[in-house]
């Protein structure tokens, strides 16, 4: 019998993708348990990262409660315009992109409903806006909420809210389409353009320039009134029917554009371009096709609904495997916010930090092309990884910027040498994974100083010493980038 | 793009078996790889809007005389200098370290620079230099900022440098280091707190960067971060420990900073865009003495000109005179008359100089005719018309002739180029 069984071995085989297999319910085994380090990873991808103290309570929770428990947002907005005191008592003026930044970064730093605000950064990056003159920088707070509000509903509720944004109108023209010349509405191409190639269909889809012409014809008329106010105007409008996709939209004034987006989102392209682009933004860069074939046609099926596409995918058993953790590059909000929330310092200079996070290369709401950031890799860059380094110095160092306390947190703990440290704050920062060379290092870092060797000591002053040494380090290691 | 720099940093890494700690990295061999293809800008730009008039003399002009009777240059030996057999104007003796990058024919003089409706604030004519546009709006790129997105397409490994201690909006749109005073460099930080043990700390930072990663966008970040140990290295190196083979006239506001980018070039950094700003040229007051011979301008612009001479004779010396255009431009020139302080108030238009090797020296553009100034002087400038030459087409001859881009891809109008390249 036995001899049998060896006979018909076969060698282990790597089995096809299986996109319903990948996407069903993550179910924790004995070999797979849920675990604090998928806490942590579903933290990271869906928020900005746990603060240390709360992955016990999660694993206790079970992952659908976690999941449960981030898809339940609020839909209240940021304030739009005057000055605003953030939790670190800094005053933000909020007419400017140095203060209206600094309120959405408390925001993601101390709010209790992370995947809203990171919902609002996936899509202020894919509906991309900057402004073209100073008075239109109040709008771009108001253009965030827009993402506040809506992000987890209808992808087509949240094309119209877009659509009639004044930031959105000033920045892509439709302000000005079909605006009379000699009479007549002229018309203006830029925002159909990108409304198709960049936010719904994508590159080479399949549409035409007609489509564009005649996508941009509904869009006559949606223009602002007071510079902060959409309006419609009915002569501006482009009246007759339209050819779209092969269709016919009939002449319907304003209600055109419902017409409008409902065919976009009928067009095969539409749901597989969005669900691609979430994909590689919130689980990994290399979706096979037949799983987004797959999640494209769930979407499609729900109405297009954005929350089931976010609980589907954070309760996938994909997203628990190793083909999604630790897959990823952190962008600098990524970076910066999990950093802050993991050391649990108190952050006393935002503005000072907007600086750091432009130097890494993400200026908020100050998108200089309508389509948004290139993800992954484009991020690291010299001066990102020197600015990346920089900022864990701020961080953790005596100073005005920050207070971190590491006697504080080691008291909180118990640790009996100066290995358990290193290995306390890998773990706190989510690299406890590091290869045993850099560990190595940081071992010998903590009984370490320039003029020899001194051993580690639990003496306040020796804690305060090294573990400002040790997290800086530990942040400014190449895994600390990656999400 | 990023993509395939990758491609290109882990395919050379594929080949170069185990990684040694810290030094030796095939990666440390690559920064001449890295570098451009050899041409190098590098752009003064001269701040507070210098005079034009008392730069370029016009001796033949009686309305000269008459509008600057104090600072006015005479047309005298010992005071100016010809600048050729076919220009009227003349150079005044502080400008001769110009006179002799002209006469080797390695200096442009672009005549009557400016742009259409003139602004006299230093901000908002700046905002136009920067922007390449007449009406620039708030958030709108730098010329050069769209150079590097929209026209260069070569390594991606720090391309531009802002070496200055004020940063310049030309960059606007991309992500460019500014490099800050002589003394603040870019650097890797430590707590000066723990100063006992910041030697070990940035050591265990590099240390922990070399060791190899397995998965491609960990490794990719881990060489990027070792790299970033090779060139903050070489800028510190650069700034600190470059060599002059020729004299320059020091001067505390000017030498140190083309030291500084004599340095990187010199030593190949990777950076082929250098941007210095200089110079405090808003003459109000005291701008020239009886004679136009001594005073702020004759001094500043004196040190200036002879520092750009040493300079580029500097580069020479080390085999990089051929690869250097320089480009020295100020936000506006000054009114045509003086003031009741022997200075000169904010005007438009002016001079900018594109000096180097390279360059096809001469006297381009048409001088300002002053037969059309109005009195009062002091409140007269050049106007822009069609003796002007549009700013943007200096911009426009250096992309397309030098840093070999389609200048209508980056400023969106084809502007005629000069033929100073």
């Amino acid at each position: 019998m036995a001899q049998q069984n060896r006979m018909t071995k076969v060698p282990a085989q790597k089995l096809a993708p299986d996109p319903y297999r990948d996407l069903a319910r993550f179910v924790p085994s004995a070999s797979d348990p849920w675990d604090e380090r998928k806490a942590a990873h579903l933290m990271r991808r869906a928020g900005f990262g746990a603060r240390p103290e709360e992955i016990p309570a999660m694993v206790q929770k079970g992952m659908n409660k976690c999941v449960d428990q981030l898809l339940a947002v609020t839909t209240t907005g940021l304030q739009e315009s005057g000055t605003v005191t953030l939790r670190n008592g800094e005053q933000a003026i909020l007419s400017r992109r140095y203060g209206s930044r600094p309120q959405w970064l408390d925001e993601m730093v101390n709010t209790p409903y992370p995947l809203k605000e990171k919902m609002a950064l996936f899509w202020s990056d894919h509906f991309s806006v900057g402004t073209k003159s100073y008075e239109q920088e109040a709008l771009l707070v108001r253009h965030i909420n827009v993402f506040r509000r809506h992000g987890l509903g209808r992808f087509g509720d949240l094309i119209i809210d877009v659509t009639k944004d004044p930031a959105m109108l000033w920045w892509l023209d439709n302000n000005l389409n079909g605006k009379p010349e000699n009479g007549k509405p002229k018309l203006n191409e830029n925002y159909g353009r990108e409304l198709l190639e960049l936010f719904t269909l994508g590159v080479h889809a399949g549409y035409t320039q007609t489509d564009v012409r005649e996508a941009s014809k509904c869009l006559s008329g949606w223009s602002t009134g007071a510079i902060d106010q959409f309006v419609y105007k009915p002569n501006w409008h482009i009246v007759g029917d339209k050819k779209f996709l092969g269709g016919t939209i009939y002449s319907n004034g304003q209600r055109e554009v419902y017409d409008l987006v409902d065919r976009i989102l009928g067009h095969p392209a539409s749901a597989k371009f969005l669900v691609t682009k979430i994909w590689k933004y919130f689980v990994s860069e290399d979706p096979y096709s037949g799983l987004i074939d797959v999640l494209a046609d769930m979407w499609r099926k729900s109405g297009h609904d954005i929350k089931f596409l976010m609980s589907t995918i954070f309760r996938s058993r994909y997203f628990y495997s190793s083909r999604a953790i630790k897959k990823l590059v952190k962008n600098p909000y990524e970076f910066v916010v999990q950093a802050l929330r993991a050391s649990n310092a108190n952050w006393r200079y935002y503005r000072y930090l907007d600086t750091r996070l432009v130097q890494m290369g993400y200026r908020l709401m100050e998108y200089s092309d309508p389509s948004g950031y290139d993800d992954g890799i484009a991020w690291i860059d010299e001066i990102a990884m020197l600015t990346r380094a920089n900022f864990a110095n701020d961080l953790t160092r005596y100073g005005y910027y920050s207070q971190f306390d590491p006697n504080r947190e080691i008291n909180r703990v118990s640790l009996k040498s100066a290995r358990a440290v290193v290995d306390h704050y890998l773990h706190i920062f989510g690299v406890d994974d590091i290869p045993p060379g850099p560990r190595n290092v940081l071992y010998l870092f903590m009984d370490l100083i320039d003029s020899g060797y001194q051993q580690f000591t639990f003496t306040p002053t020796k804690v305060d010493e090294k573990v400002r040494g040790l997290a800086h380090l530990i942040l400014s290691l190449p895994e600390a980038s990656i999400n | 793009m990023a993509h395939s720099r990758r491609d290109f940093l882990v395919g050379g890494l594929a080949t170069g078996a185990a990684l040694p700690l810290v030094s030796g990295s095939p990666l440390l061999g690559m920064a001449n790889m890295l570098s451009a293809s050899g041409r190098i800008l590098v752009v003064l730009q001269l701040d507070g809007g210098w005079d034009y008039f008392n730069q370029i003399i016009p001796v033949y002009s009686k309305e000269y005389y008459e509008a600057r009777p104090t600072i006015g240059v005479k047309d005298k030996s010992g005071s100016t200098l010809p600048i050729s057999s076919n220009v009227s104007e003349k150079w005044p003796v502080y400008a001769q370290p110009l006179k002799d990058l002209f006469d080797r024919g390695d200096l442009a003089v672009i005549n009557n620079v400016g742009y259409p409706n003139p602004n006299l604030s230093h901000f908002e004519s700046q905002a136009r230099w920067y922007t390449a546009q007449t009406d620039p709006a708030s958030g709108a790129h730098g010329w050069l900022g769209d150079y590097l997105i929209k026209g260069y397409k070569g390594p991606q490994t720090i391309p531009a440098l802002d070496a200055s201690t004020r940063a310049t909006g030309a960059f606007e749109g991309a992500r460019v280091p500014v490099i800050g005073g002589t003394t603040t460099l870019i650097r890797f930080e430590t707590d000066p707190r723990t100063a006992a043990d910041n030697y070990v700390e940035s050591l265990a930072m590099q240390l922990n960067a070399s060791v190899p990663r397995a998965e491609p966008n960990l490794e990719y970040t881990a060489r990027i971060m070792e790299h970033t140990f090779y060139l903050v290295t070489q800028l510190q190196a650069a700034s600190q420990y470059h060599r002059p083979k020729v004299q320059y006239p020091y001067d505390v506001n000017i030498t140190p900073y083309l030291y500084r980018v004599a340095g990187l070039i010199t030593r190949n950094f990777p950076s082929h865009v250098l941007y210095l700003r200089l110079g405090a040229f808003d003459h109000h007051s005291g701008l020239a003495t009886q004679g136009g011979l001594t005073g702020r301008l004759p001094t500043e612009f004196g040190s200036l000109a002879g520092n750009l001479k040493a300079f580029l004779d500097d580069l020479q010396a080390y085999g990089k005179g051929n690869d250097v255009v320089v480009l020295l431009f100020s936000e506006f020139s000054r009114r045509f008359g003086e003031n009741g302080s022997a200075g000169t108030d904010h005007g438009h238009g002016g001079v900018a100089y594109v000096a180097g090797a390279p360059v096809k020296g001469g006297f381009y553009g048409k001088y300002p005719d002053l037969t059309k100034a109005t009195t009062p002087y002091t409140d007269w400038y050049p106007d822009f018309d069609k003796d002007s030459t549009d700013f943007r087409q200096v911009y426009a001859t250096i992309l397309d002739r030098w840093l070999s881009v389609s200048s209508k891809t980056v400023l969106g109008t084809q502007y005629p180029n000069l033929p100073i390249l």
